[in-house]
């Protein structure tokens, strides 16, 4: 039972350690931000990174999450007589859930990965070190521009792919299932407001501060060579997606009372 | 212990302990300006610890450690910044940015500095680069140079801002003898040609008579020798004696 209550215990330790070193790092980001010069040219290298980059995994998620969501909801509401409600239930959960949480993970694959290997293998390289040996801060040069590129890029990879997942289901209900398009129409455009679109670019602004600080504070804290540098992109991947999921959870709670769903 | 202006660096007490090894137990050494240092030792007695030391890349447990009289023991990574600009750090293996080209690397620091004027920043590169021997090379990417190379585009990127100290990891580890004296006779010539301090971190004992002025033998995280190359060969400590004459003890094998 001691055992087993120590156990318990380092995990909870390591666990609040572990969240100290993020916050840690995310208050040397923003001081970095407001007291330093931004390296607008490294932002804007990763802004086409992030942005051109992801365009493949976000308009695939987007339209097929919308497609499988769109054609899943017809039938069961086809049975029920609620079929021309189906636009109003894709467009809420595209805009709310689904668009930013699937897209988020997807990104954290692509875009989280490949920050946690990229700065894990300068690190195991000294390439880190070389940096801080020429008096240049890595948070300054590493973190901060990557942090700017994926705040500006991952609400608007999210818009495009609420868009994607909203067109495609257009296509399974009005094109495949025949569903008069005024009424798909009608309801969607009376259900949806820009409050849910920005309810899911809100989300995607914090998940893209969650990827990129789990990111490269794995990257930065790589040890022992490859092995570490394998470890430290799998975990990348790991915390990031867990991250997304709970705290999605807690931003679904709070932005409710901002932008409640519309009646 | 005062600063002295002879001192480029003065190290007093200096402790560092990782995970369960004493890795240095308590450094006294001093490095006089314009003086060819070079720290010898066995593997993992601490000399790239306190290398590491020396460009505020790792941070002491004890002791006071002061670049050009300023103590930078405890300071922050950014109050480190002053320091480290008056520093110069040859890496093993170079350290290069992978994903720049040779010019692009060795520019690096001068941007740093706030240097826009694309024509001068190319002046200073190219002294850098040619001071080194690779001034038909800066196109190329690190990848595409042998070990050779990459040691001097390092130490090129090390002496372009024109620093007071250069610090140099192994400057001729993996070489083979005619590219290690190429590099022994480079150290020489860019602190001749530069006026630098240099501290040299080297199991290669043929440098050592090459390029110190005076020479610290590390041993157990402990300074053991501290005189000229001359006082080292007539040194009469046997762990000393078989590291120069590089005999292996019985309990080495």
């Amino acid at each position: 039972m001691a055992t087993f209550l120590q156990y318990i215990g380092r995990l909870v330790i390591g666990f609040c350690s572990y969240l100290g070193a993020l916050a840690g790092l995310a208050s040397d980001a923003v001081v970095s931000m407001i007291r330093y010069p931004i390296r607008w040219r490294l932002v804007g290298q990763q802004i086409l990174a992030i942005g051109f980059g992801s365009q493949l995994v976000v308009i695939v998620t987007g339209a097929f999450t919308g497609a499988v969501f769109a054609a899943q909801v017809y039938l069961k509401f086809n049975e029920l007589g609620l079929s021309s409600s189906v636009g109003t239930l894709v467009s809420l959960a595209m805009c709310r859930e689904l668009g930013p949480v699937l897209t988020a993970v997807m990104l954290t694959g692509r875009v989280g990965a490949g920050m946690a290997a990229e700065i894990g293998t300068m690190k195991v390289t000294e390439q880190v070190d070389a940096l801080r040996a020429m008096a240049v801060n890595p948070v300054d040069y590493l973190v901060t521009p990557r942090l700017l590129a994926m705040v500006i890029s991952v609400p608007l990879l999210i818009a495009e792919s609420i868009t994607f997942g909203i067109l495609a289901s257009y296509l399974i209900v009005v094109k495949l299932y025949k569903i008069e398009w005024a009424f798909y129409n009608r309801q969607l455009v009376d259900h949806t407001e820009m409050g849910d679109m920005l309810f899911g670019m809100t989300k995607g602004f914090v998940f893209g501060v969650c990827i990129v600080l789990i990111s490269c504070h794995q990257g930065l804290n790589v040890r022992g060579g490859s092995l570490g540098v394998g470890r430290a992109t799998n975990a990348a991947v790991v915390f990031s997606s867990l991250a997304i999921l709970v705290v999605n959870f807690f931003l679904t709670l709070g932005l409710n009372y901002i932008w409640p769903i519309s009646n | 212990m005062s600063a002295t202006p002879d001192n480029f660096i003065e190290i007093s007490g200096l402790r560092k302990r990782l995970g369960n090894n004493d890795v240095l137990q308590g450094i006294d050494l001093q490095v006089k300006r314009g003086e060819s240092f070079v720290i010898i030792g066995g593997s993992g007695q601490g000399k790239s610890v306190l290398l590491k030391h020396l460009a505020g890349l790792m941070a002491p447990d004890a002791g006071s450690l002061k670049i050009d009289g300023e103590e930078i023991a405890g300071l922050s990574e950014r109050k480190l910044a002053n320091a480290r600009r008056k520093l110069g750090l040859l890496f093993q293996d170079g350290a290069l940015f992978g994903s720049l080209s040779v010019w692009e690397n060795v520019a690096f620091p001068i941007f740093e500095t706030g240097i826009k004027d694309l024509q001068k920043v190319d002046a200073l590169v190219m002294e850098a680069l040619e001071a080194v021997g690779l001034g038909a090379h800066g196109d190329k990417l690190p990848g595409d140079l042998s070990g050779g190379m990459r040691k001097r585009a390092g130490l090129a990127r090390a002496i372009v801002t024109k620093p007071q100290c250069i610090l140099y990891d192994e400057p001729t580890s993996g070489l083979d003898p005619v590219l290690s004296d190429a590099i022994d006779r480079l150290t020489v010539k860019i602190q001749q040609q530069y006026h630098t301090t240099a501290v040299i971190v080297t199991h290669n004992m043929k440098s050592v008579f090459t390029v110190a002025d005076r020479v610290a033998f590390l041993r157990q995280g402990k300074i053991a020798f501290l005189g000229t190359p001359e006082e080292l060969k007539q040194s009469q400590d046997q762990s000393l004696h078989d590291f120069v004459e590089g005999h292996s003890a019985e309990q080495d094998l």
